[in-house]
């Protein structure tokens, strides 16, 4: 016989997304299921008297209670005492929560409408919502170059399948490549990831596409087609030898994005030295030639005759690929935001990414930490001939992160980042005052807790409590901080303040995730097909996203998820069959098979 | 001795007008931009803890609150929305209430209707007394008007009996407020059993009479500019109503004249300046309350807005009153004085001793307070003097 | 070894831009090497590593038929690679190359340009003189067999079979236990979300027992996996009967397990009856009703974090998910009964993963009270009350952010024990050949890079056991080395390691100290010859038997004595002259 069930319906907002609320078409529907006796609104009935509801419970005298919404789990506790003081089975409460497969959002009610089936006919959601197979192209695009990417592209062409690498920038290697030393092994950055890059440049199956941007995706799992829009380098990648004079003679100059633009580069240039593909290029869109229409003195010292060609247009390539992997990364919170912090008034406030290259050996300054000092014409720049060497140093966690004026998220590596940075400031300037500002130290990983401690022993003063503002007093700095557990006020005079920045979605994210018909969460982090037991799914077929695309990520875990996001690729081209997105999956055919299973079940 | 936290004292907070601040994760940031906090006083964040924890003790004892300047700096940066400095005015109001011995204030605050039964208590009261010891202009209403055309108050209202009341009312006022006063050091310097205050200390600070009025130096600090112009109109309007105030309960036979004096005369001139100072204040205050432009009057606790009316009607209603006596029209005179009376009483009994008014006693003492809890802690080598 | 053919050796030194040209004399330095013995020619390019550059190794090597390549240039960890494929192409065997170090060894690190290009010009004769006693050496692979191990049947486990097996692969699924699911079937609700543990794990469950690929065997225990990538094997015995299993990967999924809060006295577990750990919780959650001991329905819960974590006399690691299961406990505790008191005593609140600030700042506006304490010294201190009070237990500790010392009352106290490593991971440990930390955690090969292989080829750890972690994290690490092995699969078969340690047995005296000094058990002993053996598979061409062989017997490829000896004498070479 039918269960006699009700279905609490609870619309309150949790974790930030609100924006999938009571919706009536859902209720209706989910109203004239079969066994549904009643719809209880949260709203409505007291969710403080557990003893009432059970009455209520006896006297319809239901028998399963499925709580649907977004947050079904916040109430699930509550119905499980009633359904115990009714006398029945607390296993009996069953949760429909619309975020757990991401349908919190205004156009999910379709696939809401599904959970809430599903939950009700006590089937449960990926066992009914099932779609069909499609063949496979055993190609696969890759979409961003960083270490996400790199180690995704690597995992697949392993198993000697061709991986289409695109990456935005002249180089693969993104962030991690900027950064010094990793922790908390403390090994340096570039010297694991360059084998890696040179790895994927030489791979025969990664076919790199660098300096390139996914324009168009069409077509159906198991086989895109893609248009890429290959931006003109104007230097011939095969040709090209490296030499750099075309640099030496550019005469434009502009801050270099790899170097957090802590030094210049040419309009001619190559990203830094172990950039892979180890080739210069043309920046177009500072180029006096395309701008003023002549220059070519890059042409004219150029030893390969024939390698530069300024007249180079963008052109766009079309490929078919079976699966795509999204890894586009992060960018970081922007400090100016953050006017009490002065960051871009007083030359000495950095973001901690421009310290990272600031102590890099390939640094502005050579690995030599130095105050910022003015030039002839005026402006702020690292030398390596400044000789004023910071004595006391503040580093601030937590800046744009766990801030309702900012983001809510925690960032998650900024406190371990920061550490890490503290100790290679004391490695270098062992007599020099450094301290750490902090909320909450969250040394969560591997052997991080360790190197938390290791740090407090360096004679690093790791102090808890948030300044508000740092002040300039002639060219010193001046940090207001309550150091809670010390119970004293600090104002502490520093040469050198550094911010711990967070990390924030792409601005382009929206973009590619219409693009490829995946969604996003309210801050812009792409949303996976169910974050506790698929992370890297998506509810499109054949794209899968890796890192921090997905939510801010340390390095051991992106390089798991990467490699997750390939597995999936490698089980399709094995078994040369891919299953179409549930995205694709129309409400009746769920429904259906739901029903079907139910009916197995019950015999 | 461990104290035992206790959930609910924040709840019983509500009741003063707190929002909701259970956010709060004790980051450290309000303390870090408030510019009254130093080492010793560590404010707000500390006293938002013993709110959070529920430590009464701590709190009843705890100075801060009086020591904000309510520039909402804390607000406006708070990562949280925890809103400190609102927090910060709720806790005077419970402070308020904890002086008060008498309980009563912690009623008024509690209950809306409380406060508004009081007032109209008060009122009846005085209309009762004003008719039994006054007598009404009737007949011919020419032999009530003196010969340069004012209305003969003191034949109607002898200021005799007027300021006879008016003592009577002050001499309960301050008794209160040297009771509460009292009970307020007993409580903050007293109980502290690690503050150690000799006698001669109470006699030394007079340094801090500086302290009292300088507090635009600190909002001068704020990055807000425009709350200097509030301090300075907070100024203007506490030094008019606490001149109106001498003047009636101390100089009625010279202010209360039969004769209408020449504009120039200083009675008049006086009676109009504290009576300007008294509605640009209220002016400037009700729209500050109304458009919520600034931090410090985003929230309202209804005590605020009973004073500022009351406040209104008082100087409303001496203006009419004012003026229907050098025009000579006695029987509005007398009715006007009647209801002027009536709003000025309840204002005075149920809002300087239990209300919003009394900050006016309690912060200047608080800083006096403080600056001798200072001086002991510095004594006691417990804070350095200019360690910060 | 045949050293009767005669050297021609090309060297070829690289500008690498300006980067060594800057500070070596790079054409001074390829033309007297010139005149070393054996050298053919010697010629210096701006980027060796460029394709014109690798072309001119490629035809120099068939104009001038060379058989010995010399390359100075970068440190090999960037470019040996590049120069040995060069070396294929011109069909000569890779390993006839050696590569001088003249960027990051000298022209980088020194300021002085005469001494830099003398170092130089050592560094080159060095690595000339070792060329000469290159052997060529044959690349080796193993072909894989298609069906994977996996030991452990937690969520981690199950991840990692559904996602193999559903690549229509074979998948042997052993597990300790009598059930599946390990912890997560333990718990009611994951964070951040709060969505039904059971309702994923059951599902999950279900379609591992019901898969085609997947062969599950309960209650049963792995002694020792034999073999070496590719070609594993082991025994097992799954309810009496004996079972041979063939495989070609392995995964370790063993998990861990909850720390005994009884070892930390303070809090009286066990003693006191409603002091109760996380674990316990759980269970009272799942069956919909929370009361004391005594049957009473709580007034004040306390919830303890860190315990066994984040202190030396326990664990020093943090566990990572204890603060984000606390909340959620906190969140379900007030749905259940609104009106109970929750205090949260806490050192700092690790909420950060995906939505898990957000859900502390919800749990914050939920009339919970939270309290800090020093994790490392003197912790709370758990009493029973006296009748007077209206509680069980009191809780008394000094307040970290108040600077108070206070008592806080509850009628049920809640430990977050943290997690430890199972008991028996050494025997794992050793049974699958994988190295153990401190903490008794499985050791990656790599802590960044490569976080599930391990240094034993075919061997990976997955979720917990490697350290502790959350669902999605685990989740992510089992797909990882799901995707590893499909890779290796697909491919059919492993390049092995050329450059292994070879033992001469009639110099072998049998004295075994090698067998007892190998990293990778990849020498035996040969009991009839009374020799030891090398299994060229499992070896990594440490050397270190090499090292201590008494007599020498030992030889690793391409680390020779004469080779390295030579080298040295090179180094030298240059001053005599």
């Amino acid at each position: 016989m039918e269960k006699k069930l009700t279905v609490i319906y609870s619309c309150d907002p949790i974790n930030g997304s609100t924006d999938h609320t009571n919706s009536p078409e859902v209720i209706a529907y989910a109203a004239n299921l079969p066994g549904v006796s009643a719809i209880w609104f949260s709203s409505d009935i007291s969710l403080t008297d557990a003893e009432q509801v059970a009455r209520e419970i006896k006297k319809n005298n239901l028998k399963r209670i499925v709580i649907a919404g977004n947050n079904a789990g916040m109430h699930k506790s509550f119905f499980c005492r009633a359904m115990v003081l009714a006398g029945n089975n607390p296993e009996d409460v069953i949760l429909a929560s619309f975020l757990e497969y991401g349908a919190s959002h205004k156009n999910e009610v379709e696939r809401a409408k599904a959970i809430v089936a599903c939950a009700v006919y006590g089937i449960p959601f990926e066992m009914a919502a099932i779609p069909e197979e499609l063949p496979v192209n055993p190609n696969t695009l890759v979409i961003g170059g960083g270490i996400a990417g790199i180690q995704a592209s690597l995992e697949i062409a392993s198993s000697k399948n061709i991986v289409y690498l695109v990456e935005k920038s002249p180089t693969i290697g993104g962030h991690m490549a900027m950064f010094d030393k990793t922790f908390p092994t403390l090994d340096c950055a570039a010297c694991i990831l360059t084998p890696k890059m040179v790895e994927v440049g030489q791979h025969n199956y990664i076919k790199l596409m660098t300096y390139s941007k996914v324009q168009e995706v069409t077509g159906v799992p198991g086989n895109y087609k893609v248009k890429i829009l290959k931006q003109a380098r104007k230097i011939n990648l095969e040709t090209c030898i490296g030499c750099g004079t075309c640099a030496e003679k550019c005469p434009v100059k502009v801050p270099s994005e790899f170097d957090a633009n802590t030094t210049l580069r040419r309009a001619a240039y190559i990203p830094f030295p172990q950039a892979v593909p180890n080739k210069y290029l043309i920046d177009d869109s500072i180029c006096t030639y395309t701008l003023k229409g002549k220059c070519g003195a890059c042409v004219k010292v150029c030893p390969v005759p024939g390698c530069i060609n300024l007249e180079e247009k963008d052109e766009v390539v079309e490929i078919n690929v079976g699966n795509i992997i999204v890894a586009t990364g992060f960018k970081t919170f922007n400090a100016t935001k953050f006017a009490q912090f002065g960051y871009g008034k007083f030359p000495n406030v950095l973001t901690s990414i421009e310290l990272e290259r600031l102590i890099n050996a390939a640094g502005p300054t050579g690995g030599k930490i130095a105050k910022r000092v003015q030039d002839k014409k005026g402006n702020w720049i690292f030398s390596t001939e400044s000789i004023y060497t910071p004595k006391s140093i503040a580093i601030i966690h937590c800046i744009g992160s766990r801030d309702v004026n900012h983001n809510k998220y925690c960032s998650k590596v900024c406190c371990m980042y920061s550490l890490k940075l503290a100790h290679l400031l004391k490695e270098k300037l062992p007599d020099s005052e450094i301290n750490e500002y902090y909320i909450d130290i969250r040394a969560y990983g591997k052997g991080y807790e360790e190197f938390y401690n290791r740090i407090k022993k360096e004679g690093i003063n790791v102090i808890r409590g948030r300044p508000a503002k740092v002040e300039q007093y002639g060219d010193e700095l001046i940090v207001r901080c309550e150091d809670i557990e010390g119970g004293r006020i600090i104002e502490q005079k520093v040469d050198m303040v550094i911010l711990a920045v967070g990390t924030e979605p792409r601005t382009d994210s929206e973009k590619i995730a219409e693009m490829l018909g995946i969604t996003v969460d309210s801050y812009g982090w792409f949303k996976e097909f169910n974050y506790i037991s698929d992370p890297v799914n998506t509810f499109s077929g054949g794209i899968s996203i890796a890192g921090a695309c997905q939510g801010p990520k340390d390095i051991p875990d992106t390089v798991a998820q990467a490699s997750a996001a390939a597995s999936r690729v490698l089980q399709s081209i094995a078994k040369n069959k891919i299953r179409n997105g549930i995205r694709n999956l129309s409400l009746e055919q769920i429904e259906t098979k739901a029903k079907e299973l139910s009916k197995i079940l019950q015999e | 001795m461990s104290q035992r936290v206790n959930l609910n004292l924040k709840n019983e907070l509500f009741l003063y007008g707190a929002k909701d601040w259970n956010q709060c994760f004790q980051c450290g940031n309000c303390t870090a931009t408030c510019h009254t906090t130093e080492n010793g006083f560590f404010f707000p964040r500390k006293t938002v803890r013993q709110v959070l924890m529920g430590l009464t003790k701590s709190l009843q004892t705890n100075i801060d609150p009086w020591l904000c300047t309510y520039c909402g700096d804390c607000s406006k940066t708070c990562p949280r929305d925890a809103n400190p400095a609102e927090l910060m005015m709720s806790i005077r109001r419970y402070l308020i209430s904890v002086y008060d011995w008498t309980g009563i204030s912690k009623l008024l605050y509690k209950s809306k209707a409380l406060e508004i039964a009081a007032i109209l208590v008060l009122a009846v009261i005085v209309m009762i007394l004003y008719l039994l010891y006054t007598t009404f202009p009737s007949g011919d209403t020419a032999q009530w008007v003196g010969p340069d055309g004012g209305v003969l108050i003191n034949k109607m209202a002898p200021w005799k009996t007027i300021h006879l009341g008016d003592l009577l009312m002050a001499g309960g006022l301050v008794f209160l407020i040297v009771t509460n006063v009292f009970y307020m050091w007993y409580k903050i310097i007293y109980e502290d059993k690690t503050l150690k205050v000799g006698f001669a200390d109470y006699l030394r600070p007079f340094s801090l009479l500086s302290k009292i009025f300088h507090p635009e130096k600190k909002y001068a600090k704020c990055d807000e500019k425009k709350l200097f112009t509030y301090w300075a109109l907070h100024l203007f309007l506490a030094l008019s109503y606490a001149l109106m105030f001498v003047i009636i309960v101390f100089f009625l036979e010279w202010f209360q004249t039969d004769k209408v004096l020449p504009i120039y005369h200083p009675q008049r001139l006086l009676g109009y300046i504290s009576t300007i100072g008294l509605l640009v204040g209220i002016i400037y205050f009700y729209t500050n309350r109304t458009i919520k432009n600034m931090e410090n009057s985003k929230y309202s606790h209804f005590t605020d807005w009973t004073f500022l009316i009351l406040l209104f009607l008082t100087t409303l209603t001496g203006i009419l009153l004012h003026f229907f006596r050098i025009y000579g029209m006695p029987q509005l005179t007398y009715i006007t004085y009647l209801i002027h009376l009536m709003v000025l009483v309840p204002m005075l009994m149920v809002e300087v001793p239990f209300s919003k008014w009394s900050h006016m006693i309690y912060r200047p003492f608080s800083l006096y307070f403080a600056h001798l809890k200072k001086m002991a802690l510095v004594k006691q080598k417990l804070i350095l003097e200019h360690s910060t | 070894m045949n050293n009767m053919e005669e050297k021609r050796i090309g060297v070829y030194v690289c500008w690498c831009g300006t980067n060594i040209a800057n500070m070596v004399d790079v054409e001074n330095v390829s033309k007297e090497i010139q005149n070393l013995p054996n050298v053919v020619i010697s010629k210096d390019y701006k980027y060796m590593c460029s394709d014109p550059g690798q072309d001119l190794i490629v035809q120099d090597i068939k104009e001038h038929n060379l058989n010995r390549v010399v390359v100075a240039a970068c440190s090999p960890r960037m470019h040996e690679i590049t120069f040995r494929k060069a070396l294929e192409n011109a069909g000569l065997n890779p390993y006839m190359f050696e590569m001088a170090n003249i960027r990051e060894h000298a022209s980088w690190v020194h300021t002085d340009r005469k001494e830099a290009t003398k170092k130089a010009k050592d560094l080159i004769a060095a690595a000339i003189a070792r060329v000469q006693w290159h052997e060529s050496l044959e690349k080796r692979s193993v072909s894989v067999n298609p069906a994977t191990l996996i030991i452990g049947g937690g969520i981690s486990g199950i991840s990692a079979a559904l996602e193999i097996a559903n690549a229509d692969k074979q998948v042997y699924l052993v597990e300790k236990s009598e059930t599946l699911g390990g912890l997560v079937s333990s718990i009611d609700l994951t964070y951040p979300y709060l969505n039904s543990a059971k309702q994923m794990i059951d599902h999950k469950i279900s379609s591992v027992l019901n898969h085609p690929n997947i062969s599950v065997y309960l209650n049963t225990e792995i002694e020792q996996v034999f073999g070496y990538v590719g070609n594993f094997e082991t025994e097992i015995k799954p309810n009496g009967k004996e079972i041979k299993l063939n495989f070609g990967n392995v995964i370790v999924a063993t998990g861990l397990k909850p720390f005994d809060a009884k070892k930390v006295l303070n809090y009286g577990y066990g003693k006191l009856p409603n002091v109760i750990t996380s674990v316990d919780f759980e269970q009272v959650l799942k069956s919909g009703i929370i009361i004391t001991r005594d049957g009473r329905v709580p007034k004040d819960i306390a919830i303890i974090h860190c315990v066994g974590s984040r202190n030396e006399d326990y664990n020093s690691y943090c566990s990572r998910t204890c603060c984000m299961t606390a909340l959620k406990f906190i969140n379900q505790i007030k749905s259940a009964l609104p009106e109970t008191n929750i205090y949260d005593i806490y050192s700092d609140m690790r909420a950060f993963g995906k939505g898990c600030e957000e859900l502390y700042s919800i749990t914050s506006k939920r009339n919970v009270m939270f309290l800090t304490f020093d994790h490392k010294n003197n912790l709370p201190q758990i009493r029973q009350a006296s009748y007077k009070d209206s509680c069980n237990l009191l809780i008394e500790f000094k307040e970290k952010f108040s600077e108070e010392s206070i008592e806080v009352p509850a009628d049920i106290v809640i430990l977050m024990v943290g997690m430890e490593a199972h008991d028996d991971a050494k025997e794992i440990s050793h049974a699958v050949g994988v190295s153990m930390d401190g903490n008794r955690f499985f050791i990656e090969r790599h802590p960044k890079l490569d976080p599930v292989a391990t240094t034993t080829d075919g061997v990976y750890v997955v979720g917990t056991c490697q350290s502790p972690k959350d669902i999605p994290d685990s989740v992510s690490q089992a797909r990882a080395a799901a995707a590893r092995i499909l890779a290796t699969i697909q491919s059919g078969s492993v390049n092995v390691e050329v450059t292994t340690a070879v033992v001469n047995e009639e110099i072998c005296c049998g004295c075994q100290t090698c067998i007892k000094v190998c990293p990778y058990t990849a020498i035996s002993f040969k009991e009839e010859d009374g020799v030891s053996f090398v299994n060229e598979i499992l070896c990594k061409g440490c050397g270190t038997c090499g090292s201590t062989c008494p007599t020498g017997a030992i030889k690793s490829k391409h680390f020779t004595d004469v080779q390295i000896l030579s080298q040295i004498e090179g180094l030298m070479s240059l001053q005599e002259v």
